[in-house]
């Protein structure tokens, strides 16, 4: 029926969420055999909380809406729901379309294929036939600019490759509806800027769009509307412009974000950007966790439009709970033009346990201007041993002292 | 235009769920090529591996069997052969299968697709395995002169029987592993015990006591196996009314598993 009418033409709903809401289990003990479950008496012990809470919008077709909100405000839960990953425990979905999604970097790679074979893979996860996939192998190859890396494992690739060929694979199968999560963050932005181009071509022929992003300069640039969600409630709804404003007066450092929306607008005027932010180890390798105490190391990738003889960067670590942990500054860095790095090290990364969120500025104190400032932006976890909940992990050293032999030298025993 | 409708507490029906499998049919034959490339990683050995274990073991009670206790078995080697290369080919697929969401937790949770194709395309590999070892049993029953005949021709009907009820265990397990991590140990016995009460390294008239004998005739794998081996060994047909109600068991174990897997398969992706 629908097939002799163009989708363009369509006018209608493209997703109808209505009072959807999610639950999740938060594990303290978990019990995953029959034998602990009998021993126990329990499946365990777990806190309930509601990731979702009543949340209801319509999206018309071929809209382009930006999704935004702070980490664990459930931005990321919402496209898992509406993928069919997840299942909510309240409300009601319908979506009018076939769905095309590209969630997490590398989701639904197999690190031993071929980029040749993931492709196939990929395709056939979202629901294609071999034969549909092989008809867009070639648009799909062009578009990834990945021609001669077809025939190498993946596991070679960098993640910038990954998500070029993600992309590319998720936009090609004729997609009626798309769902994006963060994953532009990572790459080049002159191939971002190919991405939203693209996405925008997507959208003139009737794709709808829901795009999950921090970058506000993106969401107020290509969504016409935007959904602001907070702690698993809907905010705010409306046009993008006004949504986002709302979003940056909450937000704590909302002052120095507004700036940052503004300086998106013109890119022209700002005498930096960056390029991408990655965490590595003591060996170099790209992270996304970190054990405590070990080495970390920082790399904030530039591209400095002049040369640049004061700038301030800063490096702040956010505890998921909003308490701001720790800060690194670097002041008066004379910065010559072209790209490059700043790289910040940390010998021995002593926060404890947890998930983090990463705030970057770069600055110019001169101007009272900030070329950049990705507020909270980059996610980190940190695994630990035994050293507890307490904000950060000093080394240190104990003794005991007799009272009778005060004064003596006295060998100090360290702990670990 | 496809409509999809999402709602809280209620499946969509059994029918608008197969034709999202249907619609993914390409995707299972392709997990399906996966493993096996994974099986057969590299090398061409990887398959000999898989028939070292049931050729050793033929040894062994071929050795035990026709020297130290008489079952009087006329070719006992090919005997065996018959039903033990389907009974591995029905106990990897277990093991292996039970383990496929567990193992594939990045992609259960990162991507939307029907899960229960994990499992069953881990079947469907371990069939191909099974078809390739007939090819070593035929090698055998040459050399053994055993006489074969028209009754082979049952065997692609008793293969495609062996993976619908292999199928519907193997989802269910998978989907339990989920929940309960120590069902690989619990499998790991039974598999054991089903072992001995399936006429495999025995034949089913050695056994007199009518009581065991009625056991053994519970238990739907045995009828699968001695099918085998009558096409294989005897040269005779299967008996057909143990091939019926083996056919009406699977088509009840396919449908059973399938419908238990979407009863777990809700929170899946939550609790991988």
């Amino acid at each position: 029926m629908a097939g002799l009418r163009r989708r363009s033409e369509i006018a209608g709903t493209a997703i109808s969420v209505q009072g959807l809401s999610k639950l999740f289990r938060r594990y303290r003990r978990r019990h995953q055999s029959i034998k602990e479950i009998v021993a126990h008496r329990s499946r365990g012990q777990w806190e309930e909380f509601w990731a979702l809470t009543d949340v209801s919008f319509d999206v018309r077709r071929g809209q382009f809406v930006g999704v935004i909100g702070n980490n664990g405000s459930g931005k990321s839960t919402l496209l898992k729901v509406l993928t069919g990953i997840l299942r909510p425990n309240r409300g009601r979905i319908v979506i009018d379309g076939r769905i095309s999604s590209l969630l997490e970097l590398g989701a639904g790679f197999h690190s031993e294929y071929t980029g040749r074979e993931n492709v196939h893979l990929y395709g056939t996860l979202l629901g294609l036939t071999r034969r549909e996939v092989s008809r867009h192998y070639g648009s799909i190859v062009e578009f990834s600019e990945l021609g001669d890396f077809m025939d190498m494992p993946v596991k070679n690739y960098s993640s910038g490759m990954y998500v070029r060929l993600g992309f590319a694979v998720a936009v090609h199968l004729d997609p009626e509806i798309l769902l994006v999560d963060e994953v532009l963050a990572v790459g080049d932005t002159s191939y971002q800027q190919k991405c939203f181009e693209h996405l925008h071509e997507l959208r003139r022929n009737g794709c709808t769009i829901v795009l999950v992003s921090h970058e506000m300069g993106q969401v107020s640039r290509y969504c016409e509307r935007a959904i602001w969600l907070d702690h698993g409630r809907l905010m705010a709804d409306g046009a993008s412009d006004q949504v986002i404003e709302g979003y940056l007066e909450a937000a704590a450092v909302g002052a120095s974000l507004r700036r940052q929306a503004a300086d998106h607008v013109g890119d022209a005027e700002r005498g930096l950007a960056i390029a991408h932010v990655r965490f590595l180890d003591g060996g170099g390798r790209p992270v996304r966790e970190v054990r405590s105490g070990e080495v970390l190391r920082v790399e904030i990738a530039y591209e400095a439009f002049a040369r640049l003889d004061q700038v301030e960067v800063s490096v702040s670590f956010f505890r998921d709970d909003g308490v701001r942990c720790l800060d690194a500054p670097l002041s008066h860095a004379v910065v010559p033009a072209g790209s490059g790095a700043f790289v910040l090290e940390f010998p021995a990364f002593t926060l404890t346990g947890g998930r983090y969120d990463i705030s970057i500025s770069v600055y110019d104190p001169r101007s009272r201007h900030f070329h950049e400032f990705h507020d909270r932006l980059y996610p980190l976890s940190v695994h630990d041993g035994e050293r507890g909940g307490a904000v950060v992990w000093l080394e240190h050293r104990w003794a005991v002292v007799p009272a009778d032999v005060a004064g003596l030298p006295v060998r100090a025993r360290q702990t670990e | 235009m496809s409509t999809t409708v999402i709602e809280a507490g209620r499946r969509p029906n059994p029918g608008v769920e197969l034709r999202r499998l249907l619609r993914h049919r390409d995707l299972l034959l392709l997990l399906a090529q996966k493993d096996l490339k994974a099986k057969y990683k590299g090398t061409a050995l990887g398959f000999l591996w898989t028939l070292l274990n049931p050729l050793l073991m033929m040894t062994v009670y071929a050795v035990i069997f026709s020297v130290l206790v008489r079952f009087q078995v006329k070719n006992y080697p090919v005997f065996l052969l018959s039903g033990m290369l389907p009974w591995n080919a029905f106990t990897i697929a277990l093991t292996t299968s039970s383990m496929t969401i567990v193992g594939n937790a990045n992609l259960v949770r990162r991507i939307s697709f029907p899960r229960e194709f994990l499992p069953v395309a881990t079947v469907l590999s371990s069939l191909v395995n099974l078809a390739l070892s007939l090819v070593i049993l035929l090698a055998f029953a040459l050399i053994f002169r055993q006489p074969l005949g028209p009754p082979l021709v049952m065997i692609p009907l008793l293969m495609v029987l062996q993976v619908l009820l292999t199928a519907g265990v193997c989802m269910v397990l998978a989907a339990l592993m989920v929940y309960f991590r120590d069902v690989e140990n619990i499998l790991a016995i039974l598999i054991t015990l089903m072992f001995f009460l399936t006429p495999i390294i025995y034949p089913i008239r050695a056994i007199h006591h009518a009581g065991l004998k009625r056991v053994l005739e519970l238990n739907p794998k045995p009828w699968l196996v001695t099918s085998y081996q009558s096409v294989w060994h005897d040269n005779s047909w299967p008996d057909l009314s143990a091939l019926g109600t083996l056919a009406l068991v699977a088509v009840v174990a396919l449908t059973g598993g399938w419908l238990v897997f979407r009863r777990l398969d809700g929170r899946l992706a939550e609790e991988v």
